[in-house]
């Protein structure tokens, strides 16, 4: 390392002299190029590389916490009862005892989907330990303990130190590179002044910008041929702290598997990527520049044995997966006051429905509102009450999983929004099932006015996934709330059939046909592809239904062409009213749909239950 | 002139027999100090366990059997522990130890085994988080018992080695017990069972 960093030095000033030498025989006159020119010039690259390194090294003592800062990633507290984060604390402190340390820090980089962490500091007080959220989501307890394990090995055998030595310290020699870019981009300007002396400024610039990516060949070199070797020694000292070779096999070959693998979308990626757990930025060659050895190699060595095909059947899933990624419950009869209203129409008297007002729906909206409580009508109206009645209505009749939503919320929008939902949670529960979605609608406007419409999305999606699952409702108003404050970019062309978007019809029927009565779903999804002349589709199980996986289907069908949306809107229709009734929640779900394919369906029901 | 070159082969001698002494001293201590570190674990995991019968107790009407046995077993472990803490690397008191903690690792495997038959429990996200302390704990006294046998070994892998033995039994340095497999006389026999 040492010898390599005095090498990179070395052919740097003396790649600086050449270059001077060059200089100074085209700018002088005399021929023979003087010993102090060469002298001051190795003197002044020299001395410029070694406060470059300096000032990083500097600036790099901050310890871990700073690095951990630059990257974007957020403290773990140490109360969390977020499950995937109370069990990346518990892993850390049981591989500080099994390495004999203390307890680092520990950050997660919320927005990184990659499986990747990293362990900084100067010192084993000082330091950090890093994951992606996607390794919380990916990983079980076993591979999440080998990568931390593996980080464990970086603090315990001063690889950190190392890491962010070589980090200042290659920083220094980039730098030469740095400034003859600055140089060859001043002068380039200055030329249209046709400067005589600037020809010779911009060639100058030009040879250092070369000596600078002669630099970074070097430091990528480095770093690669030093990082490689640690990381093997980190893969067995996982190993030694765990006693578990599968457990660090496990996570690389998860990493192997998954689609995301280690990359890492930090700007700062390629700075910090030898201080990895796996390769976070792609490299040209490969073989020359990675700074981790190949994930085949690492598995072989950790565990001979390895057989993925075997160890992937056999491999306990992460218990908290199904927690992270709610799948959406068609609400069944669940909801108080989902009662089936009788449907009287065939399905085509349904859709001629589409797009018309009448005066007796006029009036239904008039009685509706009259009905709501005077509390939740005044803060309809205001800019700070709308959010807070519709975070309100999606708040759980359960005290406990009520806190949860709440603190959720205070966590993504803020103590007042928290606050506001609080004071009207009881008005909203009083309030009957289907005056859910309209109160919505009457907040919308306000909704719309406001700054911060992605704050206030972010804040119900978290309060929705705070329960750990999606009710068809609150599916019903993510998805209308979405599409009308943060709407979507219109499809290019509305021209698609049918038969092309299958799939995604396919995921629209079962969800309102399981949103139906359980018993009737079957029934009522085959209703539905018989209007679309699907005669062998099959609907998908209620498990298989996700809030992704719906909304995306939903933003797809925008694409359908204008009569083709005609015929959908009929299929719906004759899965919902197949048993003859309509829910509340069918009713929601119609309208929602309507609403995303611009055909907009009105409200369902004349009478007020 | 040969005078000096004694006393220097002495002052040698004298540097070296020191530097071995300094040396078990750190690796002694090192030891006790793993062991203390079981002991912080051992303790998280008796202050842990009668928060997890507290909350599980109102869906176990039927295995009360299960829980006491945890609770007894808690008892004896937090006795051997004070007795094993008065003395650590002494084989008498890490056997009787070893041997409390099997008992409770037993119980408590028991009642976990148990808590999958109850799936009101699984979904109890006080319980969810407690099963997840526990494991954690469990891991952790693994690990803390891992590292204490490294260090013991080390400890006596320096003390039994040529030339440091003459001065470990010279300054009096006794061999350090490992803790073994926290198997009882029961638990070795194989399990029976049986499909009612």
């Amino acid at each position: 390392m040492v010898v390599l960093y005095a090498l990179a030095v070395v052919a740097v000033v003396l790649a600086v002299d050449v270059v001077l030498g060059v200089a100074w025989r085209v700018i002088s006159v005399e021929m023979q190029v003087p010993g102090r020119v060469y002298i001051w010039g190795a003197v002044g690259t020299a001395a410029l590389i070694l406060l470059v390194s300096l000032y990083h090294v500097l600036r790099l003592s901050g310890g871990g916490e700073a690095i951990a800062r630059m990257v974007g990633a957020q403290r773990v507290a140490s109360d969390t009862r977020e499950p995937l984060e109370r069990r990346l604390l518990n892993v850390v402190e049981e591989m500080a005892i099994a390495a004999g340390t203390r307890v680092p820090a520990v950050y997660v980089m919320q927005d990184e989907a990659g499986v990747n962490a990293f362990a900084a500091g100067y010192d084993v007080s000082s330091s950090v330990i890093a994951v992606t959220r996607g390794t919380l989501q990916v990983l079980n307890r076993d591979e999440l303990q080998g990568v931390v394990g593996h980080e464990y090995s970086h603090i315990v055998n001063g690889d950190m130190r190392l890491n962010i030595r070589m980090m200042a310290v290659l920083s220094g020699i980039v730098f030469v590179g740095a400034i003859g870019e600055f140089l060859m981009r001043g002068s380039g300007q200055s030329r249209n002044r046709k400067d005589s002396g600037s020809g010779q400024v911009f060639a100058l610039g030009l040879a250092l910008m070369l000596i600078g990516y002669v630099g970074l060949f070097f430091a990528r070199l480095i770093k690669a041929a030093v990082s490689r070797q640690r990381e093997f020694l980190a893969d067995a000292s996982s190993v030694q702290f765990t006693r578990n070779p599968s457990g660090i096999a496990g996570a690389l070959d998860q990493i192997r598997a998954s689609a995301a693998g280690t990359l890492v979308a930090n700007r700062y990626a390629e700075d910090m990527s030898h201080m990895f757990f796996g390769q976070a930025v792609k490299m040209k060659f490969a073989a020359l520049f990675d700074t981790h050895p190949p994930l085949e190699e690492r598995i072989r060595r950790v565990s001979p044995g390895f057989g993925p095909a075997q160890y992937r059947s056999r491999r306990i899933p992460v218990e908290a997966a199904e927690q992270e990624k709610p799948h959406l419950v068609p609400a069944a009869g669940q909801r108080v006051g989902d009662q089936a209203h009788a449907w009287g129409r065939s399905v085509a008297q349904s859709v001629a429905l589409i797009g018309t007002l009448e005066a007796t729906k006029m009036d239904y909206a008039g009685r509706l509102l009259e009905r709501v409580p005077p509390a939740l009508r005044e803060a309809l109206r205001t800019r700070e009450g709308a959010p807070a009645v519709v975070v309100a209505l999606l708040l759980a009749p359960s005290a406990e999983v009520m806190a949860q939503q709440l603190a959720a919320v205070q966590t993504a929008a803020g103590p007042a929004l928290a606050d506001a939902a609080r004071a009207l949670a009881a008005d909203a529960r009083g309030l009957g099932a289907e005056f859910r979605l309209p109160v919505v609608d009457l907040a919308l406007p306000a909704l719309k006015n406001r700054a911060d419409s992605s704050a206030l999305l972010a804040a119900i999606e978290a309060l929705i996934h705070a329960d750990r699952r999606v009710s068809l409702h609150e599916f019903v108003v993510l998805t209308l709330l979405r599409s009308q404050l943060q709407p979507a970019a219109r499809p290019a062309k509305a021209d698609r059939s049918i038969s092309q978007l299958g799939e995604e019809i396919r995921i629209l029927l079962s969800l309102l046909a399981h949103a139906g009565t359980q018993a009737g779903a079957g029934r009522a999804f085959a209703a539905g592809a018989a209007q679309l002349g699907m005669k062998d589709a099959v609907p998908l199980k209620r498990e298989a239904l996700s809030l992704e996986a719906a909304a995306a289907a939903l933003d797809k069908l925008r694409a359908l062409a204008p009569l083709a949306k005609a015929e959908l809107v009929g299929a719906l229709f004759a899965t919902v009213t197949s048993d003859g009734k309509v829910r509340v929640s069918e009713a929601e779900l119609m309208r929602v749909v309507g609403a995303t394919l611009a055909c907009p369906v009105p409200p369902l029901f004349d009478s007020l239950g | 002139m040969g005078g000096w070159i004694f006393i220097a082969i002495v002052a040698a001698v004298v540097v070296w027999a020191i530097a071995i002494y300094n040396g078990l001293v750190a690796l002694r201590n090192r030891f006790k100090n793993a062991f203390a570190q079981i002991d912080v674990q051992l303790k998280r995991r008796y202050d842990l366990i009668p928060n997890l019968v507290e909350a599980v107790k109102g869906y176990l009407q039927h295995e009360r059997q299960t829980l006491e046995a945890v609770v007894a077993a808690r008892g004896n472990a937090v006795n051997a522990a004070q007795r094993a803490a008065a003395a650590p690397g002494d084989p008498a008191a890490m056997q009787g130890l070893a041997q409390a903690e099997g008992v409770l690792g037993g119980a408590l495997g028991r009642l976990l085994a148990v808590f999958e038959s109850y799936p009101d429990l699984k979904a109890n996200q006080n319980v969810l988080a407690l099963q997840e302390e526990l494991t954690s704990t469990e891991n952790k006294i693994a690990f803390a018992r891992q590292a204490y046998n490294d260090s013991v070994m080390q400890y006596n892998t320096k003390r039994e080695s040529f030339p440091d033995n003459i001065f470990a039994g010279m300054f009096a340095f006794t061999p350090a017990e490992l803790l073994q497999a926290t198997e009882t006389a029961g638990e070795r026999r194989a399990p029976r069972v049986s499909l009612k």
